[in-house]
């Protein structure tokens, strides 16, 4: 039995069917039909049982006959230089994020001819980092400067901040790296406002927060970094830079060791050609915050924690797969990002794993309503437990962590009718992008319909009548529609609404105003885990960007990456770590330092 | 035993028919040319007018249909996108996408199985019925 139990974990599910496989009887017994396909598959060709756990730790390797690893996981090994190559230019980035296009942009200004490779539509320009919302810096900005502000103290000091990220990660950052991106993250900042983004530093939050002018007029941060990420675009096209998009790198090229060049497929017309990067490769193409099969192998908390995801779907990490088939070494095993409250909408199937941060359901389901895990046991709230050192954004990733460590990385929301009239009590939790939407809000218009409802409730209703958000006249019923045996739900209900009568919570502090009780029907469950932002694995990189070598130990010659396809950021196994200079900053940053690097050469 | 021999192969036969209709439906499914054959759609109105109609199928230079093909029969973009349309407007459409107006062939491929191009990248979209899985971003 225990042999069949160690295989049943190796079968890589459909994402549907993963989800989907706690909530119903018929999800079960599919599972029961994989586990006899395993048996046969055993008997019939004996898979090596360990081999997930083995390929897990190991990382890098390629795999040959080992079965249980899904294909999207595989390590992607390099192609020989062609006979003729189809284009070329000193420099070659692959990905069009902050990190891509402001390295194209560091080698232009170093004389570099630059080309960069795009998998996505021009219109879709800027990656993952064009969603968020600030650029985060310690200190060391000019905009930072006048106002004699820095993390820790006024002049800064990059030493002691790198010293305080390095105890959070347990000292398994790499600390030249931090050092040097906190260095240049200002230097970084100002060179964006010399092309000319208009800095100002976020009114409403801490010094820390680099944000585009006046787009934070009322709490509509929705895609704010956005503008910022247009416009180095803009810039780099300006400055010549060749950009092509809606083509897929399929290889890279190396010539004895060093990486030449990229071989990419046309999207539309299927056309292969190979470009070369005569002086060095970028690889600068985001996470894998898409790739399933990849969080199994490097982020088996992510797998199990996240319900969803925010980073852009393009995030599906075969160029971090190709750098390992080039030899790379692995960085930031088991780290990622991740916010709080995301709607599991692949529990029975109600919708996919990518959902928009701002979608309105997830600004209800991201605050502190009665919570409880599926044995009905409830879970701390972090905004309980303030800390005043610490940024507001670190609370949400905290809890993140709180999510992805309940039983089967999932938490139960339940209210009432009078959700809507209730959220005005949480209002303390709603800050930054917790914070529902209204059509009333300054530049409500610069949301694009396509993108997100204007309106919280909106998104709300949607989610009901997809049936990701449950609704049932009765607690016991809404607790069977979610999974939970049968009277636990109703029996941890009543124990909340005493606790919510006394107006006192002993064991997790919420203040007064949260105590809501959940009395009148119809009532609402959401069945919620963390909500992935950014996959902090990936390829190990030195100070100047240099991909490293597992073998050598050295620099793979000609290769270059950039955040989020470098891994490392946040130390090893940090399941939802976050510091305060923000995804953004190691983006935009890493692709300074490397466009910095590639223009000397 | 001669009874247990015909009870077993009359189950043979029955699940050689009912594999057969699976399959047959299936095929029906992502077949767009034998959909456009019983719409009685004759080969040369996609591939242009001038190729006879029995040598169509050894003509190695057809005519690949534009989309402006298909559209003259199927309706508009705009139309297309009214009929794949979730209940809001942030689902995914598509024929409401961020590529612009792709060429039809692109994912309908008529002489094969069909592909869902977005699932190149957005790769937890369902395939549809008689489709094949597009592969993913970066895979040959």
């Amino acid at each position: 039995m225990e042999i069949l139990k160690s295989n049943e974990q190796l079968v890589d599910e459909p994402i549907e069917a993963d989800a989907s496989a706690q909530e119903s009887k018929t999800a079960m017994s599919r599972r029961g039909f994989l586990k006899g396909a395993v048996t046969g598959a055993v008997i019939a060709g004996g898979v090596g049982l360990l081999g997930g756990v083995s390929t897990a730790m190991a990382g890098a390797k390629p795999k040959s006959g080992c079965e249980d690893e899904a294909e999207e996981a595989r390590d992607i090994p390099p192609v020989g230089p062609p006979a003729k190559w189809d284009a070329e230019a000193d420099v070659l980035v692959v990905g069009t994020g902050g990190g891509g296009l402001t390295a194209a942009v560091k080698a232009l200004d170093g004389g570099k001819s630059v080309i960069v490779v795009e998998k996505v539509a021009e219109q879709s320009v800027g990656g993952t980092t064009k969603q968020a919302i600030v650029y985060i810096t310690y200190g060391g900005s000019r905009y930072q400067n006048a106002k004699k502000f820095a993390y820790g103290g006024y002049p800064f000091d990059v030493d002691k901040v790198v010293q305080e990220v390095a105890r959070d990660y347990q000292y398994t950052a790499d600390l030249k790296l931090l050092r040097e991106l906190f260095v240049k993250d200002g230097e970084c900042v100002d060179y964006l406002g010399d092309l000319g983004v208009p800095w100002e530093l976020d009114p409403y939050t801490a010094p820390m927060c680099h944000i585009w002018k006046d787009i934070d007029k009322d709490g509509l941060i929705s895609v704010a970094i956005k503008p910022v990420t247009d416009l180095v675009y803009r810039v780099a096209k300006e400055k010549g830079a060749k950009f092509k998009f809606e083509s897929t790198v399929i290889g890279l090229v190396s010539d004895r060791g060093r990486i030449v060049g990229v071989k990419i497929r046309e999207l539309q017309t299927g056309k292969v050609s190979f470009i070369k990067g005569k002086k060095a490769v970028i690889l600068a193409s985001g996470g894998f915050a898409s790739n399933r099969p990849m969080q199994k192998k490097y982020l088996p908390h992510v797998y199990k924690g996240a319900a969803c995801s925010y980073a852009m779907p393009s995030d599906t990490g075969e160029i971090i797969r190709m750098g390992f088939g080039a030899g790379a070494d692995i960085a930031g095993l088991g780290s990622s990002t991740s916010f709080d409250g995301g709607i599991d909408w692949m529990f029975g199937n109600k919708g996919t794993f990518h959902q928009h941060l701002y979608n309105g359901s997830t600004q209800l389901s991201r605050q502190p309503w009665f919570g409880v895990d599926i044995t009905g046991k409830r879970y701390p709230y972090m905004d309980c437990y303030p800390n005043k050192y610490r940024a507001e954004w670190e609370l949400m990733t905290n809890q993140g962590a709180v999510t992805m460590s309940l039983p089967d990385g999932r938490g139960y929301l339940i209210m009432d009718k009078n959700f809507e009239k209730n959220i005005k009590r949480l209002h303390k939790a709603s800050f930054g992008c917790r914070r529902p939407l209204t059509t009333d809000m300054a530049d409500i218009d610069r949301v694009p319909e396509w993108l997100h409802p204007k309106d919280w409730r909106e998104g709300v209703e949607y989610a009901i009548k997809k049936g990701a958000i449950r609704k049932s006249n009765t607690i016991e019923d809404l607790g069977k529609q979610l999974g939970f045996e049968s009277g636990v739900l109703p029996e941890s209900v009543r124990k909340w609404n005493e606790i919510c009568e006394s107006g006192k919570d002993p064991e997790f502090y919420f203040p007064q105003e949260w105590l809501i009780p959940v009395l009148e029907g119809p009532f609402y469950g959401i069945r919620i885990g963390a909500i992935l932002f950014a996959t902090k694995c990936g390829l190990k990189v030195n100070e100047k960007m240099q991909v490293m070598s597992k073998e050598t130990h050295e620099p793979i010659p000609g290769l270059y990456a950039c955040f989020h396809t470098a891994g490392g950021f946040l130390g090893e196994n940090a399941i939802s770590g976050a510091q305060n200079s923000s995804c953004v900053a190691a983006s935009f940053t890493s692709g300074y330092i490397a466009g910095e690097q590639v223009a000397k050469l | 035993m001669v009874n247990h021999n015909k009870f077993v192969g009359f189950f043979i036969v029955i699940a050689v028919l009912a594999l057969f209709s699976i399959c047959a439906s299936a095929a029906e499914k992502g077949d767009l040319a034998q959909i456009h054959k019983k719409a009685d759609v004759k080969c040369g109105q996609c591939h242009g007018s001038k190729i006879p109609e029995k040598s169509a199928k050894k003509n190695k230079h057809l005519n690949l249909a534009t989309k402006e093909t298909c559209l003259k029969c199927h309706g508009s973009y705009a139309e297309l996108g009214e009929k794949t349309k979730g209940i809001a407007p942030w689902e995914e459409n598509p024929h409401k996408n961020h590529f612009g107006e792709l060429e039809c062939f692109v994912c309908h491929k008529v002489h094969e199985p069909s592909v869902y191009f977005c699932q190149t990248c957005h790769i937890e979209l369902k395939t549809p019925a008689g489709w094949t899985k597009a592969k993913i971003s970066g895979v040959e």
